[in-house]
């Protein structure tokens, strides 16, 4: 059997931004925001990228869509590098990949009626949907993800803050994506409403084949929605792995650390792993550690991991990046 | 045990809008108690009544007493004063609680300052034992730096060791760990409970999040348009709900214990404070609802065969989780 070719590949992508002096604004440094991440998203699944701040997970997002420039490495959508691709060009494949953010209040703009926002990009993309069937798509998508039909005329304040989310989803729709990035996408969201979205999105997938790179630092979301999982710290994947694999046997000391600091819902009945009680903050991308940059943090960190960076390889059963792969934290 | 605060049928209303509609619950003397609601549920504007910070114009029934005293029965200007030595709060955001012009240390000592009067040495000297009271690294030389100068984390601690440097009797939590990450959000609960322990005094938490309230909370008052729809221990209320919207809440968590492949979400919206419905403000919501929950509010009743702590404002009871 062969493995189809990945819809989306990111290879060694480096992001960063340049760091500027208060008074004369000059460049005195830069912070790698995304400092060489790998991955593949095969079409049809689902990718979780979970991080706390910090970890890069929205510069890689945002750098898929050119939203920020990658300073090196090659984002392959569908057999087009994105990073190498002119703006004509850009600008058609990107038809296929579009996002949703996590904050429905900002990303809407609030003069603009859900009819002007949903259609906007039929307006820039004039052949995807003649302008007489715009009624009825705009009707058959605002049904779609929930919304009434009659409510098309109103403005996002209208709306409460689950329904604008369902408007940044049909809004997303309209374009007919192959890929859709969910930055956070529920993280602003009341729990009730939450899980309302999720299920419209796990719905969404299975009608319209959606593949989806699923953004967020919530490690209970990630496992309802996650097909795999990659795990950010600091601008770089510490650990990739299957949904189950990554929860049930995390091999990195940073998501176990993680894993047991998600609260559980009945402790008394669950208690989760062992707690991994991890140091201090996580450091700033402008000064990141030697070595192994999670080691300032590590409970089990030795004198290697100052100096050798830790590859992201096959460590007993899926890639991690540490020296001490499994050892008992 | 006396309460040390016990607030009484609690009324706010901000002109057309009841944001608090007869809310009640005690908060006992070296106890956690959890006010849990979503966004609009009234778990906030409680706890600012308490505290006297509502806006002028809010208009306040009931009782707030707080260790034998009715603050809403006395002046404004003795609830400002327990405020600060006996009653503390911190708040979700520390940086837009912390003034970004002044030192950190000096801002953890200023109450000190203003209450007690004290030397600069002696200031300073206690920022700095706060400061490594709550964890903050380095104290001495970090009492010297600025708010931008401290991480999310260190500045909700350093927010922790100003509520504390009165030695409060009742500390008031509201969402202290929303805008945290989840690993700096396990250690402010971990020491907010060791601080707890320590000093004795009560912890009154404001909080949307379940999965905190359960390593933590004693005693959960489940908050839903206004009202109390559910209270007792955390345990008894998890394992044994009530109220449809605690079993709602419940159920929509995706909880890292089960794999569940659909959620189960509550439907519809949260109530628009200015249209409530009539009856029972959650009957459109509910899946359990019948003809007396659309014209009578339920009131907090014991269930039967539970333990007396227990209350829920539910018509049908019976029927959540059977």
């Amino acid at each position: 059997m062969t493995t189809p070719d990945p819809l989306l590949s990111v290879r060694e992508l480096r992001t960063g931004f340049p760091v500027r002096s208060a008074v004369l604004r000059r460049t005195v440094g830069r912070i790698d925001a995304v400092a060489g991440v790998s991955f593949e998203l095969r079409a049809g699944e689902t990718l979780g990228l979970v991080g706390e701040s910090g970890s890069g997970k929205s510069t890689i997002a945002r750098t898929i869509v050119g939203l920020a420039r990658a300073a090196s490495g090659s984002v392959v959508f569908d057999g087009t590098d994105l990073t190498a691709a002119g703006p004509a060009e850009l600008r058609r494949r990107l038809r296929d990949v579009q996002m949703i953010f996590q904050d429905p209040y900002a990303s809407l703009n609030p003069r603009r009626t859900v009819r002007e926002l949903v259609t906007e990009g039929w307006r820039i993309h004039p052949d995807l949907v003649p302008r007489r069937r715009w009624t009825a798509e705009l009707a058959e998508l605002l049904e779609r993800v929930g919304l009434d039909p009659a409510h098309a005329d109103r403005y996002p304040h209208q709306f409460s803050g689950g329904q604008r989310q369902r408007i940044g989803i049909a809004r997303a729709l309209a374009l007919r994506p192959r890929l859709v990035i969910c930055d956070e996408p529920v993280s602003a969201l009341d729990v009730s409403i939450q899980a309302q979205v999720l299920n419209l999105l796990s719905d969404l997938q299975r009608d319209l084949g959606l593949t989806y790179l699923f953004i967020s630092h919530d490690l209970a979301v990630v496992r309802h929605v996650a097909d795999r999982v990659a795990v950010l710290y600091l601008g770089t994947i510490v650990e990739e792995a299957d949904r189950d694999e990554i929860f049930t046997a995390p091999a990195h000391p940073y998501t176990r650390a993680l894993l047991s600091a998600v609260p559980r819902l009945r402790p008394w009945r669950d208690p989760g792993p062992e707690p991994v009680p991890l140091v201090g903050d996580v450091p700033s991308p402008a000064n990141p550690p030697s070595g192994c940059r999670f080691r300032t943090r590590c409970p089990v960190a030795e004198d290697r991991c100052a100096t050798e960076v830790p590859a992201l390889v096959v460590r007993g059963g899926h890639p991690v990046a540490c020296h001490l792969a499994g050892v008992p934290v | 045990m006396e309460p040390l605060l016990s607030v009484r049928d609690l009324r706010v209303r901000f002109g057309a809008v009841t944001a608090v509609d007869g809310v009640s619950f005690d908060v006992l003397p070296g106890e956690t108690v959890a006010v849990v609601g979503e966004s609009g549920s009234g778990k906030s504007v409680t706890m600012q009544a308490v505290m006297g910070l509502l806006p002028r114009g809010a208009e306040v029934t009931g009782s707030i007493v707080y260790d034998g005293r009715d603050l809403l029965a006395r002046p404004l200007a003795e609830t400002r004063k327990l405020c600060g030595t006996e009653l503390a709060m911190i708040f979700q955001d520390p940086l837009s609680s912390l003034n970004p012009v002044f030192r950190v240390g000096r801002q953890i000592a200023e109450s000190l300052v203003r209450r007690r009067g004290a030397s600069r040495k002696e200031r300073r000297a206690h920022a700095v034992e706060l400061m490594r009271r709550v964890g903050i690294p380095d104290p001495e030389r970090r009492v010297d730096e600025f708010p931008h100068q401290f991480s999310g984390g260190m500045r909700q601690r350093a927010m922790i060791a100003m509520a504390l440097s009165l030695g409060p009797r009742l500390l008031i939590a509201d969402e202290p760990t929303t805008a945290l990450d989840v690993t700096v959000q396990a250690q402010i609960m971990r020491l907010l409970a060791d601080l707890r322990r320590e000093t004795g005094m009560g912890l009154a938490l404001i909080t949307h999040d379940l999965g905190v309230v359960a390593g933590v909370a004693d005693r959960v008052v489940l908050m839903y348009a206004g009202r109390v729809v559910e209270t007792g221990t955390t345990r008894e209320v998890y394992d044994h709900r009530a109220h449809p919207y605690t079993e709602g809440l419940l159920a929509s968590v995706p909880d890292d214990g089960g794999r569940a492949d659909r959620l189960v979400p509550i439907p519809g919206q949260p109530p628009n404070p200015l249209r409530p419905p009539g009856g029972c403000p959650f009957h459109p919501r509910c899946r359990y609802v019948v003809d007396d929950c659309r014209t009578d509010a339920p009131v907090l009743v014991e269930l039967a065969g539970r333990p007396a702590d227990h209350r829920a404002a539910c018509h049908r009871p019976e029927a959540v989780g059977a």
